[in-house]
């Protein structure tokens, strides 16, 4: 693993940063704020050293694999978040978001992280940083729409709060089966061939593991007396959505003018293309309804939640499940 | 008016957002090539498009109509429509194909993409050409192309199967009033110079594997590094050495497992495999050649057997001349030539210039709606 000290100090910050950010949650108070705030500070400097270091050894901008763009992903959403906090200061999202720092910094080791040189389609430093850029800092505002949008649907007192609930632990128990069943197979304790009943099984266990997880945290979130005004996590979901939009969409046409001077094609509706299309078509149809008026904020919140589905499909399904043009990504 | 009202209402907006997201998904579930050409290009998404500019333009009239010139909006909706619109020229007037060229060769011939595709539905999945005699009846009968007829006689063995290399060699030198029936003759000549495969160093690296297990990585060597082996409870220590420039061939590692350590050395020409722990094996080797850094295809642009440019064509950057563009796609190594063939993709597209129009308002737009304005409204609260 190429990583450095400063990789393993800022993941320890995120993972003390959720601990802190949870016990504020439960009592607020000064001193922890201050201090949870540091935590993450500390973290994301830590965090930019790594990515500055590996800009050094590499001699090309760190975003041309999974490992890199997935540092960079975490980097950019605890920065986002901490300049929310700075300007707005809304704090109950970062627990949150340090965990998800944290989740995507773990999830980052199960790929290669040597350095390696670049394929000749991605030797183009200046449509690489800015396409990359542009698409991870939208990705950040809609990861955290996402998490508002959660946290409003799981304060109603309705259908709304169980199902967004079993969703957050089905995403959980998806992403522990993941890795659980990546380590068996990589260790060679399983051998482990996709075949249906395979499937069928392993979604099977990850229902009832969500299951399992969602009972208890049910029992919790009903009876739990919510401070947050559900004007501030609308406020919080339409901001973020607005703010990742054009970035979102710059990071499209960027990666279209690259892919017009790459491979003389500014848009051949690979997979990767056609699902960034999607996930910017979901968001567009978020705005206009917006703007249109007469849906609920529960229902705004779902579309914001299927928005961000989408991205994480475009980011991680595509890579897996499709094939294309972008197979390096 | 109420038409046009109607037309550019918003519920009709997200009705055909919501539809063209729908087919997209559909599309992109969808096997590329299929969904490329049952979805994408199909009649019905064409409908779904030319209704979405109907709504977008229907919306721009009545900014207009409103004097609203500076809403950002109308920027964004104008914006999307210049892009189909160069989209439209694109796909409309434009010109898309295949140069495929031999070192200290010309040609001025590529195959349009178009007769390629239609070429190459016939090929078999080993990259041969299947005669289907009944096809070859009809162009005897309808007198089709002498090209298609024709290729029938470059089939070396007569046994129905031509083989890509028949196939493109057939065409290459065919007469020129045979090529046009099958792609376009550019007014000017790509001479290959030379076809060149950059490389970067070889490098140095560790190949490591645990035994009774799927765990293998490939470590770069560098002086003073850690990794920990993912999946394992192993980690390994290169120790540092004194010139920081020339890696030597004889390198000191550290093996971990736990507290435990096992220092060895380890040297490319002696011993290069060692077994740690009874599981874990490190192999130190130099890679046989290096990573492939660039393709470059070294070209004189030739008019009337004049040269008129010298230029170096690669991937990222490609050659413009005349309204084309010449993009580096491929190479081949002809084993029976011993040559090199380098191919470039050839593009003439008008609507680009449109495209990246609309690129340039769309991003102003968006921009000004939701980052500008709203930044400009709170600092007037």
């Amino acid at each position: 693993m190429e990583k450095s000290i400063f990789f393993d100090l800022s993941f320890y910050s995120y993972f003390l940063a959720v601990f802190a950010y949870a016990a504020w949650f439960f009592k607020k108070n000064k001193a922890l704020e201050y201090f949870c705030t540091a935590l993450l500070v500390v973290g994301a400097s830590l965090h930019l050293g790594f990515i500055i270091q590996r800009w050094i050894i590499a001699q090309y901008p760190p975003f041309s694999n999974t490992f890199e763009t997935l540092v960079f992903f975490s980097w950019v959403l605890v920065v986002q978040y901490l300049i929310m906090e700075l300007v707005f200061h809304y704090r109950f999202l970062g627990a949150g978001v340090s965990f998800i720092a944290l989740l995507i910094l773990a999830y980052s080791t199960f790929f290669p992280s040597a350095v390696r040189p670049l394929m000749p389609a991605l030797r183009n430093n200046f449509w690489l940083t800015v396409h990359v850029i542009l698409c991870f800092i939208s990705y950040a505002a809609f990861t955290l729409s996402f998490l508002a949008a959660i946290f409003h649907l799981i304060q109603k007192r309705s259908w709304h709060q169980w199902i967004a609930l079993f969703l957050v632990c089905l995403l959980l128990s998806g992403l522990i089966a993941g890795a659980g069943a990546v380590y068996l197979h990589k260790a060679g304790k399983v051998n482990i061939e996709w075949n249906l009943p395979v499937v069928v099984q392993f979604i099977f266990g990850i229902l009832v593991f969500s299951s399992l997880l969602w009972f208890p945290s049910f029992l919790y979130v009903s009876q739990k007396e919510w401070k947050t005004t559900e004007d501030t996590l609308k406020k919080l979901i339409h901001g973020s959505i607005t703010f990742g939009f054009p970035f979102l969409t710059m990071g499209i046409l960027s990666g279209a003018v690259w892919a017009n001077e790459a491979w003389g094609n500014y848009w051949s509706w690979d997979p990767k293309e056609t699902w960034s299309l999607i996930t910017w078509l979901i968001y567009a149809i978020y705005l206009h309804i917006r703007y249109k008026g007469g849906w609920q904020g529960t229902q705004m919140s779902w579309l914001s939640v299927i928005g961000f589905l989408s991205v994480l499909f475009t980011y991680f399904g595509v890579n897996y499940l499709l094939s294309g043009l972008h197979s390096y990504a | 008016m109420d038409l046009i009202k109607k037309l550019a209402s918003l519920k009709l907006t997200i009705f055909l957002l919501v539809i063209i997201t729908i087919v997209c998904v559909f599309g992109a579930c969808m096997e590329y090539e299929f969904a490329f050409r049952h979805v994408f290009s199909s009649f019905f998404f064409w409908i779904l498009l030319i209704a979405f500019s109907i709504n977008l333009l229907s919306c721009s009239f009545l900014s207009f109509q409103k004097k609203e010139w500076f809403n950002s909006s109308l920027i964004i909706h104008l914006s999307i429509l210049i892009i189909l619109f160069g989209g439209l020229i694109g796909k409309g007037w434009g010109l898309k194909g295949n140069l495929l060229v031999y070192e200290k060769e010309g040609s001025s011939f590529f195959f349009e993409e178009s007769h390629l595709k239609a070429f190459f539905r016939q090929f078999d999945l080993n990259g041969d050409w299947v005669w289907d005699k009944k096809e070859i009846a009809s162009w005897e009968k309808e007198n089709k192309s002498i090209a298609e007829w024709n290729l029938w006689n470059h089939d070396g063995n007569k046994d129905g199967r031509i083989s890509f290399q028949e196939w493109f060699d057939a065409i290459l030198y065919a007469p020129e009033s045979i090529q046009k029936n099958l792609g376009m003759v550019l007014p000017f000549k790509l001479y290959l110079e030379e076809f060149i495969t950059d490389r970067y160093p070889q490098s140095h690296k560790l190949f490591v594997t645990v035994k009774d297990s799927r765990i293998q990585e490939q470590l770069n060597v560098v002086s003073g590094s850690f990794y920990k082996i993912p999946w394992s409870s192993y980690a390994i220590s290169i120790e540092p050495w004194a010139s920081q420039k020339t890696i030597p061939d004889e390198i000191t590692i550290s093996v971990f497992q736990g507290k435990e350590k096992k220092t060895v050395n380890l040297s490319l020409t002696s011993n290069p495999e060692q077994i740690f722990f009874e599981n874990i094996y490190v192999h130190y080797f130099l890679e046989e050649m290096g990573q492939v850094k660039e393709w470059k295809s070294k070209i004189k642009v030739l008019e009337k057997d004049a040269e008129v440019k010298e230029v170096s064509i690669s991937v990222n950057k490609p050659l413009r001349y005349k309204n084309f563009s010449f993009y580096q796609s491929s190479y081949f190594v002809d084993p029976v030539k011993k040559k090199t063939r380098s191919d470039f993709m050839v593009v003439k597209d008008y609507g680009v210039p449109f495209v990246y129009l609309g690129f340039l308002l769309l991003s102003a737009g968006l921009v000004f709606k939701f980052c500008i304005r709203p930044c400009l409204s709170a600092r007037k609260k």
